[in-house]
């Protein structure tokens, strides 16, 4: 793909994100959308450039703050706002929501205890070198996440088997409300943790989108070769509030100095300015910020417009009743004869 | 009188002696034949001891893509199994004790039982988790829970407890070949005690109790290590003329309400004895569930044997003392007649 190419695709998914998000906050007021929503408002950059890097083979599984990569696997965003609404079109039919949003078909699946997802990530990992395919995982966390022990388990056990997964840390600097510092007895970067697993890892800008897609390109082709695991810390940070459209700048966790400093490097206005500098129309990309709005409001219609599913329906999702297909003959009955008066067995030194 | 049980073949294949651990390995080995997505992992699972003989000799067979030892890592090993079935693979995970499977209730609680639930009812993972009961020789408070209640409350998740070498092979076999997570809860007392089964591969439904040993006079339902005791004391009371019928659950979740149901409406009296803790326990599960739908024909009131209030000691005879007994129950059959 040209250099050109690139960073219109990075600009346009941005930009997708970026404006979901600010009218899904403005939406949000309605209260029609009742579920935490956790936006990425100041992150999109990784998702983004992960867009053009991800096949549909590949398998992503992220933590709450799911929205820019639910978009990097291409999954459809009118199943995305539909799920958020609770609706029975939703890609999780109603029953997910923001914080758990996943959609099978685009290998995109996220969840809120932090860790799981990571950790699941392996599994997605093993199972394209078990299958022999050169698909990878890409399992993301955040800085609070890291200090799970389910991570660090991860971590060893993806390099014994040397898995070909992209271990991705977004480290925003908070957790939730929390600033990351004081939780982190050595104040070296997680690269450090990863590494002392034998992880080969690296540190990475999530706000150098150019500079982002040229370092994360070629470890995606390391990992389809096999090279795996790789782990990527990624410098971001989120403008908005961890959850929720109100500010929660009256936790005062951090300082309004602080998010104005981010704020001026907002890497989405640049990215603009670098695409109209490598000679894209202006007149073009105005259709494509156009087509962008047009998609996204009659993504929030339709999602309106769309019915609930059924108590009874939503019942019977808990379980599956179905076999593998080879399993004609399900027996009800005794199958043996069973001598109870056996002496049971005994244990002795373990 | 001893009431023989019946045999039924489920195919015109030959039989063979197996004990319960080797009917554990046969279940794999023939899963693992039929279907190249199935593997097994766990601590000790390539090893020589082969997870007390349930894995012996599958590393030869298959190699150690397939059949692999683990670090003692269970969170993240339940989530690389929830990954693997995520993408089609049925991966078996063995755990050689119910207490290191705590380390991933996250993983069990939070995603494997509910991952379908919050797809919409569009995913599954076919995984199965094998967890193994200690009991004897001094295993004590940190070795020997079961943990069945727990995981029968979780929806979302199959939990079945074999009761002999044809129910272990049969009802592994099912849960490997589910599409559904299911936990496989072994009693670790019953794996040297011998059955005639079929060599051919077999599938058990999962959810459907089975009569052990039909009788006109008392329902007694067990499950688990404990059927054994259970078939033992409806032999003893039956020198007394009390025919008791024996009802082998197979899974605790989903528990076969409507066969047991069926029993008791002929019979008229309830006995339950349970593997694990009385108290807020599936025993007491089935007498509410019972009572509700047949309530005042009932002909007395129905009984539960299961295990104190405690943890289980070490010290022998207080061992002894705490496990439930094959006159315990006895007791109980011969109390619900009087």
């Amino acid at each position: 793909m040209a250099a050109s190419d690139v960073k219109v695709r990075i600009y346009e998914t941005m930009r997708l994100i970026r404006r979901l998000e600010e009218r899904l906050a403005v939406e949000y007021t309605q209260q029609e959308m009742r579920c935490p929503m956790h936006f990425c408002i100041g992150q999109e950059t990784l998702p983004a450039v992960l867009s053009l890097l991800l096949r549909s083979e590949d398998t992503v599984m992220c933590p709450h703050r799911s929205h820019g990569f639910y978009l990097a696997k291409h999954a459809p965003l009118e199943a995305m706002v539909a799920e958020f609404y609770g609706r029975v079109t939703g890609s999780s039919r109603g029953m997910a929501g923001s914080q758990e949003l996943s959609h099978g078909p685009s290998n995109f699946f996220s969840g809120a205890v932090l860790g799981g997802a990571f950790a699941i990530g392996a599994g997605a990992a093993f199972a394209a070198k078990y299958t022999g395919s050169d698909a990878i995982s890409v399992a993301l966390i955040g800085d609070g996440g890291m200090e799970e022990g389910v991570v660090f388990e991860t971590l060893n056990l993806a390099a014994v088997h040397r898995l070909p997964a992209l271990f991705v840390c977004e480290n925003n600097l908070y957790s939730a409300h929390s600033p990351v510092e004081p939780y982190r007895s050595r104040h070296n970067h997680f690269t450090a943790r990863a590494e002392s697993f034998g992880v080969r890892s690296v540190l990475l800008d999530g706000y150098d989108p150019v500079g982002l897609h040229g370092r994360l390109a070629p470890l995606v082709e390391q990992l389809r070769g096999g090279e795996g695991p790789i782990f990527a810390e990624v410098s971001t940070y989120r403008t908005c509030g961890h959850v929720g459209i109100d500010s929660d700048e009256w936790l005062a966790y951090r300082t309004p100095e602080e998010i104005a400093t981010w704020k001026q490097r907002d890497p989405l206005p640049l990215m603009r300015e670098l695409v109209l500098a490598a000679g894209t129309e202006p007149a073009v990309l105005e259709a494509m910020e156009t087509e962008i709005e047009d998609r996204i409001e009659t993504a929030i219609d339709a999602a309106k417009a769309a019915p609930h599913p059924e108590i009874d329906q939503v019942l019977s999702w808990n379980m599956d009743p179905g076999f593998h297909p080879l399993v004609t003959h399900l027996i009800e009955g005794p199958v043996g004869t069973f001598d109870p008066r056996q002496v049971e067995s005994r244990l002795e030194a373990y | 009188m001893n009431v023989p049980i019946r045999v039924t073949t489920p195919s015109d294949a030959g039989l063979s002696r197996r004990s319960f651990a080797q009917a554990l390995n046969d279940a794999t080995r023939q899963a693992m034949e039929l279907e190249p997505g199935v593997f097994v992992f766990g601590i000790g699972a390539d090893g020589k001891g082969g997870i007390f003989g349930s894995t012996t000799g599958l590393v030869d067979q298959f190699g150690p893509r397939r059949v692999f030892d683990t670090p003692s890592s269970e969170s993240a090993l339940t989530a690389l199994a929830t990954g693997a079935a995520n993408a089609g693979l049925r991966p078996v995970l063995v755990h050689q004790r119910v207490e290191f499977a705590l380390y991933s209730m996250d993983q069990i609680a939070n995603w494997v039982s509910l991952w379908r639930f919050k797809s919409g009812g569009l995913a599954s993972l076919p995984l199965t988790i094998r967890l193994i009961v200690g009991k004897g020789w001094g295993q004590g408070p940190q070795h020997t829970k079961s943990l069945h209640a727990w995981f029968a409350q979780l929806p979302g998740l199959q939990v079945v407890m074999p009761s002999s070498p044809s129910e272990a092979k049969g009802l592994l076999l099912s849960a490997i070949f589910s599409n559904n997570p299911t936990i496989v809860i072994e009693g670790r007392n019953l794996y040297s005690m011998e059955e005639e089964i079929p060599d051919a591969p077999y599938f058990i439904a999962i959810g459907k109790a089975f009569v052990r040993r039909p009788g006109r006079d008392v329902t007694l339902v067990s499950f688990g290590s404990m059927i054994p005791q259970a078939l033992r004391a409806a032999n003893d009371v039956a020198e007394r003329g009390i025919e008791t019928e024996v009802v082998d659950l197979r899974s605790v979740s989903p528990i076969d309400m409507e066969l047991i149901e069926k029993s008791v409406a002929r019979t008229g009296r309830l006995v339950v004895a349970e593997p694990g803790w009385q108290r807020n326990g599936v025993a007491g599960e089935i007498v509410a569930e019972i009572c509700e739908r047949l309530g005042t024909r009932l002909v007395s009131s129905p009984r539960r044997i299961a295990w104190p209030d405690s943890h289980v000691p070490m010290s022998t005879p207080m061992e002894a003392a705490f496990y439930p007994t094959e006159q315990n129950i006895a007791d109980a059959l011969i109390a619900t007649v009087a």
